[in-house]
């Protein structure tokens, strides 16, 4: 799946640090910069990028 | 309000002018919906911000894109009284703080307003000052 994150609202490092501790959950991803091409083995892409979203706020 | 909410099954994408409402105002209420719903921001900050909503199984799409708009408001309102309140709010903190230690007290206002507090006023002199009665008698 394709998503190419605002940066405007999301932070870089919150895009790394989701993609480490979604590891378990990733078959493959390729990140330049706000935009993401990412595999997963499980249903969790919402749930990746509202985790994404969660923690760009909290690093406000 | 419907041309700012757009519905498609489960998803909502609303529209949301950021003059009138602050950016830090919409993260809130963006964060108070996280558990309810899926959420991406998009959009220009300074023109339309853009919320897309998914919702999360047995939440009603339609109900929470119109509580989104509901909540802003109440952040809104919050957000204007705690930056109208917040210098009473400081000193009120700031009192709290120096109440063991008079020393820490050296703020002009901080002064004027612990007279004010205390009912004093400035013509007030010694001769106003209680004291005590075995004070009399020594």
């Amino acid at each position: 799946m394709k998503i190419s994150f605002n940066k405007n609202f999301y932070s870089k490092k919150a895009i790394e640090t989701a993609i480490k501790d979604f590891n378990e959950f990733i078959i493959s991803f390729n990140q330049e910069d706000f935009n993401l091409n990412i595999e997963f083995n499980e249903e969790v892409f919402d749930e990746f990028c509202n985790y994404v979203l969660g923690l760009s706020l909290n690093d406000r | 309000m419907e041309k700012n909410i757009k519905i498609e099954n489960d998803k909502a994408v609303l529209s949301i002018n950021p003059k009138m409402y602050d950016l830090e105002v919409i993260y809130s209420a963006t964060y108070l919906f996280l558990d309810k719903s899926y959420i991406i921001l998009d959009g220009d900050p300074k023109k339309e911000i853009l919320v897309k909503i998914k919702a999360k199984k047995g939440k009603d799409i339609e109900e929470i894109a119109h509580d989104f708009f509901n909540e802003l408001i109440n952040y809104s309102d919050y957000k204007k009284r705690a930056d109208s309140t917040r210098k009473i709010r400081e000193l009120i903190l700031q009192r709290a703080l120096a109440t063991n230690d008079p020393n820490l007290v050296e703020d002009d206002e901080f002064d004027r307003l612990l007279k004010e507090l205390d009912g004093e006023s400035e013509e007030s002199d010694e001769n106003d000052m209680i004291v005590p009665w075995e004070d009399d008698e020594n």
